[in-house]
């Protein structure tokens, strides 16, 4: 039989002093970056306008591509080198109807028009608002569920450290000047939804736990329930770690930034679970005592 | 035990035959030749593909186009129904537009959206979508009229310049007049010219029952021009007044050029005759959209109801299209695209390759690492794995879901944690061994303790998928859908399946497992 860990007993509980640190140092830096970068940077999604990648047959220099744009007044369209794909090019330019074929237009041999996007101000404006409420939406039907199956103090850490594993994601995608779209936003959704597995697995444990080792203190008994579910958090996250390692690297560029967020997400929310869920509910405890503990 | 295991059985067997006949829809529909296809009734095709998987927009290429229809100009009563009115108008223009499945559907209360899958001329497609098609024919003003009120804005405009300007050598005369060639103005003067219009004083002298509209433009040695006509506000006839419009060949200008025959209606007739008879000798815009589409001068009164809109050198498709517009009837208020995606082809090919290529890679190592670390056990959860994605494919065609880019991503993310039931089993069994229970014992004790906590833990993640659905938009929606899909067979292959093989093992009294 293999195992990672044969009956692990770590202080988990012990170190929080430094995964607290390590947290915030995370999430500050990320803050920082925001600031920084004057908050995320948002795609058309978020802002409006217009994506066009061309394909050309032949090698086209980014300076040639703009002097064109002028000729129609787009002299202030970002263009950029398509990573990894030969002489691709994306154009993003203010929302305006038709542009890839009046771009593509402008060169010859004409250029194909790989994918054109456009989103225009309604429309942003209408992700923008439901971006951040079906994020907040997320949160409180896991609040709601996680009061009702364990307890609201529960329920409530557990939120914290999504709120700690959605910020650190979006902190580290500032950090690597990713772009910012509802495929993103679906990811920090999916996120929340597998960090919460690991801390419900977790609490599920605790609770059994209390029945069984009464006497025992209660962060004691938190700790022996992460260790007890250690090994099962690791594996599933690994595996899960797998896939999305082979979405990022082989599942095309399309998804590929969608792919980031969830393995950061996922890496953040192992660790989360682990160390930071558990710390705050033992935290909570030492501060205010709850029934179920003082029995 | 026994007969629970025979049930269990029964349950799986039925499962995997409804999932296997599910799956078979998209497995003809794929397997079959083009020419096959061409062969078979229509209604059997459609009978198939609406049971197949469908792919997502960002997988087989096309377009997807969101309109908004402006209601801003109608009145409280008009508004009502305008959506759906421009949606009949819509899909009828769609339907004739010759793309394999087109979906036209409401979104919000004044939003459509119309995808095109497949290989789309973008171009066409929207001129197609995009234009209200309010047709209308009016009076244009007399020759001597428009020469006369020309000339005064003319001056008008010189003697303003002359006003402004630091050297008055440098200011030339007929500055209007001096942007006409042929009657015509290329169309990179335009905007100059529409500046001239809008210089203090320029309205007062353009009758109060006219108004400028431009003309279609015309290529002239190389350049484009656009002729400016003062057409009279009133309308003659409207839209309504046309019963067909054919495309034909041959003008009185260009035996090759294309044309679009307009025929009216029994009450347009008379009116039309009148109309025409009382204005020999000048000309009559047909404007479509605000922008006059040919101008003839009017030679004789019009008995039969028959009109024409020439089109010069324009390709025969454009006079086809045009007619099409025509006939299938003007919106109820102009529609402007707010939201376009769209995909090539060759884009949405390679992203189905590079996904099936992740699902193949990643899919794999989690097979190895489950063989690796649960032996005989991990085998057993990849061979249940291997059900896990049937039921998801199969559900996926049942629910006539659509598979996208995202939604490939959600197969292999179901791949990497669908094993988590099975591992939370194992490692609760590996538990109660190690506890000193027997091979029995301890499968039972390990499937009672970790049901609850596989449930607590997948609702959460199904309630996510759930909201993704919700709200995501088309390619997100795939996501959500197919993560609650893979998160309920994940369920309920860790709890029938895996159980079955293991209650199956214990009854045999084997002492030790693989695990």
């Amino acid at each position: 039989m293999i195992a990672i860990f044969k009956n692990p007993k770590f202080n988990f509980i012990g170190i929080q002093r430094y995964t607290f640190a390590l947290s915030g140092a995370l999430i500050i830096a990320g803050i920082v970056s925001l600031v920084l970068h004057h908050g995320p940077k948002y795609g058309i999604d978020f802002t409006g306008g217009s994506i066009v990648e061309l394909h050309f047959d032949q090698e086209v220099k980014v300076s040639d591509i703009r002097e064109k744009l002028s000729e129609i007044g787009l002299q202030d369209a970002i263009i950029q080198a398509e990573k990894g794909i030969n002489h691709n090019y994306l154009i993003r330019t203010i929302p305006k109807e038709g542009v890839g074929d009046e771009i593509a237009k402008l060169f010859s041999p004409t250029p194909i028009v790989e994918r054109e996007e456009l989103v225009g101000p309604s429309i942003s404006e209408g992700f923008r608002q439901k971006a951040f409420l079906v994020v907040l939406l997320g949160m409180l039907v896991i609040l709601i569920y996680v009061s009702i199956r364990f307890t609201f103090r529960f329920g409530v850490t557990a939120v914290i450290a999504l709120i700690h594993d959605v910020l650190i994601t979006i902190g580290i995608f500032s950090l690597l000047d990713k772009e910012f779209n509802t495929a993103i936003i679906a990811a920090l959704l999916t996120i929340i939804g597998y960090s919460i597995n690991d801390s419900i697995v977790l609490s599920d444990r605790v609770r059994e736990n209390l029945k069984i080792l009464r006497k025992s203190p209660f962060s004691e008994i938190i700790n022996t329930s992460i260790n007890q579910t250690l090994s099962r958090t690791i594996i599933t996250s690994l595996t899960t770690i797998f896939v999305l390692l082979a979405i990022f690297l082989f599942g095309g560029r399309v998804i590929h930034d969608f792919a980031l967020a969830m393995l950061i997400g996922v890496v953040v929310g192992t660790y989360s679970s682990i160390f930071i869920v558990a710390a705050l509910v033992v935290e909570w405890e030492k501060i205010s005592p709850s029934r179920t503990t003082r029995r | 035990m026994r007969p629970k295991i025979r049930v269990s059985a029964i349950i799986i067997l039925v499962t995997l035959i409804l999932a296997a006949w599910q799956l078979s829809y998209t497995w003809r529909y794929v397997k079959m030749s083009p020419e096959k296809k061409e062969l078979i009734p229509k209604s059997a095709l459609k009978k198939l593909r609406d049971k197949a998987i469908r792919l997502g927009l960002d997988l087989q290429g096309g377009m997807h186009i969101v309109l908004e229809v402006d209601v801003s100009k109608l009145t409280e009563d008009e508004r009502k129904g305008a959506r759906d009115r421009a949606l009949e108008i819509l899909r009828n223009r769609i339907d004739q537009f010759g793309v394999s499945e087109p979906s036209i559907a409401k979104q919000s209360a004044n939003r459509i959206v119309i995808q095109l899958p497949g290989v789309v001329d973008r171009v066409r497609a929207k001129e197609l979508i995009g234009r209200t098609a309010q047709l209308e024919f009016r009076l244009i003003e007399k020759g001597e009229t428009t020469d006369e009120i020309l000339k005064k804005i003319d001056e008008l405009v010189y003697k303003k310049q002359l006003g402004e300007a630091e050297d008055t050598l440098e200011v030339f005369e007929n500055p209007l007049l001096s942007l006409f060639y042929r009657r015509r103005i290329a169309e990179r003067d335009i905007t100059l010219f529409n500046e001239y219009l809008n210089i203090d004083g320029v309205s007062q002298i353009i009758p109060t029952d006219d108004e400028l509209l431009w003309s279609k433009p015309a290529e002239i040695e190389g350049e484009r021009y656009l002729e400016p006509l003062l057409v009279k506000k009133k309308v003659c006839l409207k839209g309504d007044a046309i019963v067909d419009a054919r495309a034909a060949i041959g003008t009185p200008k260009n035996p090759v050029g294309s044309r679009v025959d307009l025929t009216m209606t029994t009450q347009a007739r008379r009116k039309w005759a009148r109309i025409t008879g009382a204005n020999v000798g000048r000309r009559i815009a047909i404007v479509l959209d605000g922008i006059v589409q040919s101008a003839p001068v009017v030679i004789e009164r019009i008995a039969g109801g028959k009109s024409m809109i020439e089109m010069g050198a324009s390709p025969f498709k454009e006079a086809q299209d045009l007619a099409l517009i025509i006939r299938s009837g003007a919106l109820p208020a102009p529609v402007k695209i707010v939201e376009e995606r769209s995909v090539g082809p060759s884009l949405g090919i390679d992203s189905i390759k590079s996904g099936v290529r992740s699902m193949y890679i990643g899919g794999i190592a989690v097979l190895l690492f489950m063989i690796i670390y649960y032996a005989a056990c991990g085998a057993l959860a990849d061979f249940i794995l291997f059900f896990n994605i049937l039921f998801l494919l199969a559900i996926l065609s049942g629910f006539s879901a659509t598979l996208t880019l995202p939604g490939i991503a959600g197969i292999v993310l179901v791949i990497g944690a669908g094993v988590d039931a099975n591992v939370l089993i194992f490692e609760r069994i590996r538990e109660e061994l190690a506890a000193g229970k027997t091979t029995r014992a301890a499968i039972d004790a390990g499937f009672r303790r970790a049901f609850r906590t596989i449930i607590d833990a997948n609702v959460t993640t199904f309630l996510i998928a759930i909201i993704l659905y919700y709200f995501g938009r088309g390619p997100i929606k795939g996501f959500g859908i197919t993560l609650a899909i893979g998160i309920t067979v994940n369920i309920f292959t860790a709890m029938v399946m895996t159980k079955l093989v293991l209650d199956f093992i214990a009854s045999k009294g084997i002492k030790k497992i693989s695990i």
